[in-house]
Parts: structure tokens; sequence; C-alpha cells
């Protein structure tokens, strides 16, 4: 019993350190260690989509209030016109960011991002429709 | 079993600082390899902090006297559920907890987290590491449960204001509404160090804001409740600065839960929620300071050390870090967009934050004024209820009334037609509620005739809102009107939860209201067979009983309860003698009558050698509200949290197509 707790305490070092080094054992001399740091480009590419999603969630919150009846009519018009005008501004921004030129040269040469593709595509047709 | 104990905690302390540096490294440098190590590093950093409670808990059931902290806070006599919960009755302990919940909310929110922010998640392990530091170092350095000294036959006991059921839940969800906080701080720091200001970090992080906020409004009620049964003073919330402590953050991150909706909907206040999350997280560290730094005199106060220098370090390195950040990062966080009106849905949620932040700061500046008195003319200066009371009127009522208004005008602007139209219900019904709650004599006071009209105004408006909202979702399909109802709150869990906790507010509001406006106490010294009147009731002293508990003597006066001059049963009050502690404790007798909605409640303050008893009574009306108001809260909390399967199959997408992009 009294080296029971010093070889519980040795073995709770050793396996701890194993874990950490984990990465390190697994893959010795990796072709690439560089992370998913990204471009400034990259960086603004969520924020595009954001702006998208937001203006498709503003004009359907906006809908909703007026069928609760918390917008008259009047006010209820002009200002869907406008939040239409936001989305379809929303959505020519990330057709032409310029990144999209790199996505289309990608999408023909790998099959998953021209699904991708073609969702944001269709996407966009909905989208138009919708609004 | 202390070494295991003491090398878990030292294997905790190396893991953390290692998360920290080689994270903060790999981040900086975009090294994979080194960051999953850091990550892999926080992830056993909860397993053997994990590991190290074990421990303790082990030696708290095993009696184990030998360790220092183990004899200083339970005893052979103690219940066993007490003797578990003596684990995070003093420093040592509850310091423990802290690490034992951040590290496991880290690993948690890491985990669950790794695909919506893999891009800021090698930075957010090191801020989080970073906080984990602090709380590996203090029990290492200062305070350590692993202490050992030679056993002595029996432990000192359990501080016996502790022993209560209560006590058993307090704490923990303290700290867990407490240390939640620390995750959206962590992803909030982590977004500013990337870059990544998006609006990711937000959704990562609104569940935990919730869960912590729900952990902290949860816990507020339970020590409410434990002061109201324990204590022994008739009340529940005596502006106490502990209190105070876990209301600042709880009305802070409330803040935030209101603003960060803006930023969803509009883009807008990204400043200002980076900061209300740090100032939260910062509030969240002060709790804890006061409760365990010993710098206050409290019923709160467990511990007197010196740990608060640590702590007052640690706060002001966060807060200097967090301004540093936000400054540095002020381009990628202003917003193109505006506030479109006054009269507007974002107006309202900015109206409410600056209020609820006013609050908060009011309440940090009655607590630490006494403490910066001491500080500088060496004397302390007492704040007392008379000015949070004050400020509770100046800001609740103001509150209470945006909290009605606000669910009921739209976003972006809506015109003063409309907004007539939309407020006609909730305002006639406050209307007519103020007069007849007049007729009914609540006019002797105002702040409770206006809070009792604003709360009907608030109710009004929420029912409102959930007829419209169904009756809108009814006219665009062929549901039921049950199926429309569900489908409203399914679709929009956060709005519809939201309103639920709406409902608690006012609850508790109305409980508050009436248990401190409209209470009644009498007051008296009883020989056996005299009475005292207080409101309806009618108490009459029968005599003394007295009884053996596990670790404790009960002395009890037993009194003959009349309503209306009919008899309605017996209560005892009275003060019990704690064995191995050697500490008396008030023991009082609380009748709740659910039908009149009000509590009848009994101090024995004095047992005198002729025989007679000091006996209080107080009458509490709609106290019950209060403890209502926490189930409800709790109902629309779980309800707002729930995931909601449409928005993640829309952040789904949206992160498909950012990392197709990032594939390219």
């Amino acid at each position: 019993m009294e080296l029971l707790e010093p070889a519980l305490a040795g073995l709770l070092v050793a396996t701890t350190v194993a874990f950490v080094a984990r990465p390190f054992l697994r893959d010795p001399r990796p072709a690439s260690d560089a992370g998913r740091g990204g471009s400034d480009a990259d960086r603004a590419r969520p924020d595009l989509l954001e702006d998208l999603d937001r203006a498709i969630a503003a004009v359907k919150e906006l809908d909703f209030d007026y069928r609760a009846g918390k917008l008259a009519e009047a006010e209820y018009r002009e200002m869907r016109g406008r939040l239409r005008h936001e989305a379809a501004a929303a959505f020519a921004r990330l057709e032409s960011e310029p990144l999209a030129g790199r996505r289309v040269r990608t999408a023909r040469r790998s099959r998953e991002p021209a699904r991708d593709d073609t969702r944001a595509r269709q996407r966009g047709k909905r989208l138009r429709r919708s609004i | 079993m202390a070494t295991l104990g003491q090398v878990a905690l030292l294997v905790t302390l190396a893991l953390v600082v290692y998360a920290t540096l080689a994270g903060g490294y790999a981040a900086w440098r975009d090294r994979s390899r080194l960051a999953e190590s850091a990550r892999n590093a926080l992830l056993a950093a909860f397993a053997t902090t994990a590991i190290a409670s074990s421990v303790l808990v082990a030696g708290f059931v095993r009696h184990d006297f030998g360790l220092t902290y183990v004899a200083e806070h339970s005893s052979r006599e103690l219940p066993l559920t007490y003797t578990v919960a003596a684990f995070w009755s003093g420093q040592a302990g509850s310091l423990l907890l802290w690490l034992l919940v951040l590290t496991g909310m880290s690993a948690a929110a890491v985990l669950l987290n790794r695909r919506l922010i893999r891009d800021t998640l090698p930075w957010t392990v090191p801020v989080l590491a970073g906080i984990a530091c602090f709380f590996a170092l203090v029990p290492v350095v200062v305070s350590s449960p692993f202490d050992t000294h030679p056993a002595p036959p029996n432990g000192d006991g359990l501080n016996v204001s502790l022993q209560n059921p209560y006590m058993m839940l307090h704490p923990p969800m303290l700290y867990l509404g407490y240390v939640g906080l620390s995750v959206p701080f962590a992803f909030a720091m982590a977004a500013l160090l990337s870059g990544r200001t998006d609006e990711r970090w937000v959704i990562a992080t609104r569940r935990w804001t919730l869960a912590s906020w729900t952990f902290l409004g949860v816990a507020i009620l339970l020590g409410a409740k434990w002061a109201y049964e324990t204590v022994g003073w008739g009340g529940y919330y005596a502006w106490d600065p502990v209190e105070n402590a876990a209301l600042m953050p709880w009305l802070a991150a409330t803040a935030f839960l209101h603003s960060v909706m803006v930023q969803e909907k509009k883009g807008m206040l990204r400043v200002w929620n980076v900061t209300l999350v740090a100032l939260a997280f910062a509030l969240s560290l002060f709790g804890t300071f006061l409760t365990r730094s010993g710098v206050i005199n409290s019923v709160h106060s467990f511990a007197q050390s010196s740990i608060g220098a640590w702590f007052l370090g640690f706060i002001a390195v966060v807060v200097a870090f967090s301004t540093v950040l936000v400054l540095a990062r002020l381009s990628l966080l202003r917003s193109p967009a505006r506030l479109e009106s006054l009269a507007s849905r974002e107006a309202a949620f900015l109206y409410n934050n600056l209020l609820l932040v006013a609050f908060a700061l009011t309440i940090l500046w009655g607590v630490a004024f006494p403490l910066l008195s001491e500080a500088v003319r060496g004397f302390p200066v007492t704040v007392g209820p008379p000015y949070y009371n004050f400020f509770l009127r100046a800001f609740g009522l103001p509150l209470l009334l945006l909290m009605g208004v606000g669910p009921l005008i739209a976003w972006r602007r809506t015109s003063l037609r409309s907004f007539v139209r939309t407020l006609l219900w909730p305002v006639t019904a406050a209307i007519l509620a103020g007069g007849l709650l007049v007729a009914a004599g609540a006019g002797s006071s105002t702040t409770g005739l206006i809070a009792y009209t604003f709360s009907v105004f608030v109710l009004v408006g929420i029912a409102h809102e959930f007829v419209r909202g169904t009756r809108a979702r009814k006219s665009v399909g062929e549901e039921t009107w049950v199926g429309a109802f569900c489908s409203l709150v399914g679709r929009n869990r956060r709005r519809y939860g939201g309103y639920i906790v709406h409902a608690a507010i006012v609850l508790l509001a109305i409980g508050v209201t009436a248990s401190s406006v409209y209470g009644t106490s009498a007051t008296g010294r009883l020989q056996p067979g005299e009475a005292i009147a207080v409101g309806s009731y009618s108490l009459r002293y029968v005599g003394l009983s007295e009884r053996r508990g596990d670790n404790h003597d009960e002395l009890r006066a037993r009194f003959a309860v009349y309503h209306d001059g009919e008899p309605t049963g017996e209560v005892s009050a009275g003060k019990n003698r704690y064995h191995v502690e050697a500490f008396f404790s008030n023991a009082v007798a609380i009748r709740t009558d659910w039908l009149r909605a009000e509590d009848l409640f009994v101090i024995t303050d004095q047992f005198n050698r002729d025989g007679s008893v000091d006996t209080t009574a107080l009458v509490n009306p709609l106290v019950g509200l209060i403890w209502i108001a926490g189930a409800v809260f709790l109902v629309g909390s779980l309800v707002a949290m729930w995931p909601d399967a449409r928005e993640q199959r829309r952040l789904a997408r949206r992160l498909s197509q950012v990392e197709a992009l990032a594939r390219a």
C-alpha cells in the first residue's frame, strides 16, 4: 500500500505527458505544420455570409411582425422594399468578392466544392424569388 | 492519499501553464501540432483536477483528519450529505471546485465548438488555460486542500450555517454561473486575438452564456431561500455584499443576452458586447474575491485569508488585457449599421442595457465604497439597504416597464400609430388593474402601486404576444391553434423562452414588492398561554419541547395558530445547539398558506429564565411567488437554451460554405 500512491502518481504523470505529446508522436515529420490562419479575404468571407443571412432573416422577421399586427401596411411595404434591396446587395457582394473566381476554378477541380457552389447558386435563385 | 492529490494539482498547474504558453505560441506562429498538444493539455487538466477533487472527497468520506482541510471542516457526527458538501465549505476546497468547473467547462467548450470556431480555437485554448493558471496556482501556492498534520481523533465540524439542503446546491450553482462566464470571455478574447470578429464567437457562446446566467439566477434564488429559512430575520435578501457579488455579473450577463440579439439581427453593438462579456467575467471574479478574501464581514463570507491581493492582481490583469485588446481591435469591431429609430426593438434593448449596466455599477460602487473608504481613510463607511433600495426603484421600475414595451415593438422602427395600437391592450389592462388596486387599498405604497401596474402591463403584453404570434402562424398554414402555438414557440425558442423568463421576473417583482411593502410584523415577550397578534393571525405560546438530532439538540417553542379566530394548527420555532461545533443557530417556523398566498414567519429570539420567550411574528404576503418565479425562470431558460434544428442547419450550411472556400 505504501508504494501504491507513488505508483499512481507516476502513472498519472506518464499518461498525461503521453497524451499531451500525442500530436508529435503520431506525426513526427509532417509535410506541413501550418494551421488554419488565413488571409484578410478569408476573414471577410464569414462577414459577407453573415450579412446575407441577416438580411434574409430581417425580411422574414418583418413579414412576421406585419402578420402579428405590429406594423401598418404602408410602413411594412416601404421597409420590405428596403430590406429586399439590402438582401440583394448582400448577395451581390458575396458573388462579386475577390475569392469568387478562385471558388469557381476550384469547383472545376473538386467535386465537393462544386456541390457547395451549386447549392449557393440555387440558394441565390430561391432568394431572388422569395424576396 | 494526500500525495496523490498534491501531485494531481501540481500536474494540473503544469498542464495549464503549458497550454497557455505553447497554445499562445502555436496560435501566434500558426503551428497545428503544437496547438493540438496545447488543447490536449487543457483536456488533461480537467482529468487531473477531477482526480485531485476525488481524493479530497474520499478524504472527507473516510474522515481522514490527517488532511488539515478535512479536519477543519467536518466531523464524525456530520451526516454524509453535508460531509460531501464540506468539500466547498472552505477556501481551499472552493478554489478547487472553481478549478474543477473551469477545466470541465473549458474542455467541453473546446470539444463542442471545435468545428464552429476552428480558426479561433487556437487562441481560445490559451485564454481559457490562462484563467485556469490562476486558479491552479492559488491552491498550490497559497491555500492547499492537501496540507497534512497529525490526525486529531475528531474534526472541528462544519459551519452550522452551511448545514442546510440549499447550501448543498447554492455554491456549486454559483460557481457554475461564475465560471461559466469565463467561456464567453475566452471566446470573445480569442475572436479579438485572431481578428475573426464575425458572429461565430457569439453563436458559439450563446448557450454557455445562457446556461451560466441561468445557474447564477438559480443560485441567487437558492441563496435567498437559504437566508429566508436559515438566517432567521424574516427576509431573503439584505443587500449583503456577497449577495450583491452574484447579482452584479448576473445583471451584466442579462444586458449581454439582450444586446447580443442586436448584434445578430443588425450587426450593431459589437464593441459594447465584447465589453459586456469582459465586464461580466471581471464581476464574477470580483464576486469570488468578495466571498473568499474575507475583506468584508458577512454571514456569507466563510473565509478569512490572504488571497485577496492575488485576486485583485488577477482582476487587474483581466481588465487591462481585455481593455487593451478591445482598443487594439476597434477597427474590426466597428459596424456600418446605425440605429434607425428611437422607437424600435433594438433601441429598447439599448435602453434596457444602459439601465442594467447602470444598476450593476451602482451596486458595485455600494460594495466597493466601504472597502475604498477603509483603505484610504482608515475606517469603513456602511452602505446600507436604503442606498440599494433607492436605486432598485430608480432602475428597476423603468426596467420592468421596458420589459413590457420592448417585445411589443418591431425591429428597425415603429410608427406612432402602430405603437399606440400595439400598446392598447396592455395599457388598458394596466390602468384597470391600477384602479382596482387603489380601490382594494394598495395605494398606501406608491412604489407598490407602480410596480403592480407595470407588472400587469408586462404580463398582458406577454400574453398578447403569444396570442398574436399564434394567430400569425395560423394565418400562414392550416395548423390547429395548438399546432400553431407549438410551432410558434418551437421555431423561435429564444424569443418565447425569453418571454417566459420575463413572466418569471414579473412574478419576482410582485413577490418582492408585496413582501417588502405590504408585510406586517409584531414582537412580544410571551409567557405560556399568552398570545401575540399579527395581521389576521394570532399565536398562543403553548410551551417548550426538546429533541435530540443526529449532531445537534433542538429546543422549540410551540405556538397554537389561529386565523381570524379559528384554530389552524401549531408551529414550532427555536434554536439548535450543535455538539461538535458548540454553536447555536436559529430554527424559524414558516407556515405557507397558498390560498391566501402568504407566509406566517415566526422567530424565537430568546428563551428567558422565567419561562417566557421573546417572539417575533411576521406575515409576508406573496413571498411564495418568489420561489415560483424561480421555477418559471428555469423553464423559460431551458426553452431558450433548447437546440434549434433549423438554426443549426443554417449554421452548418454557412460553415460548409466557409470551409469549402478554405479548402479551395
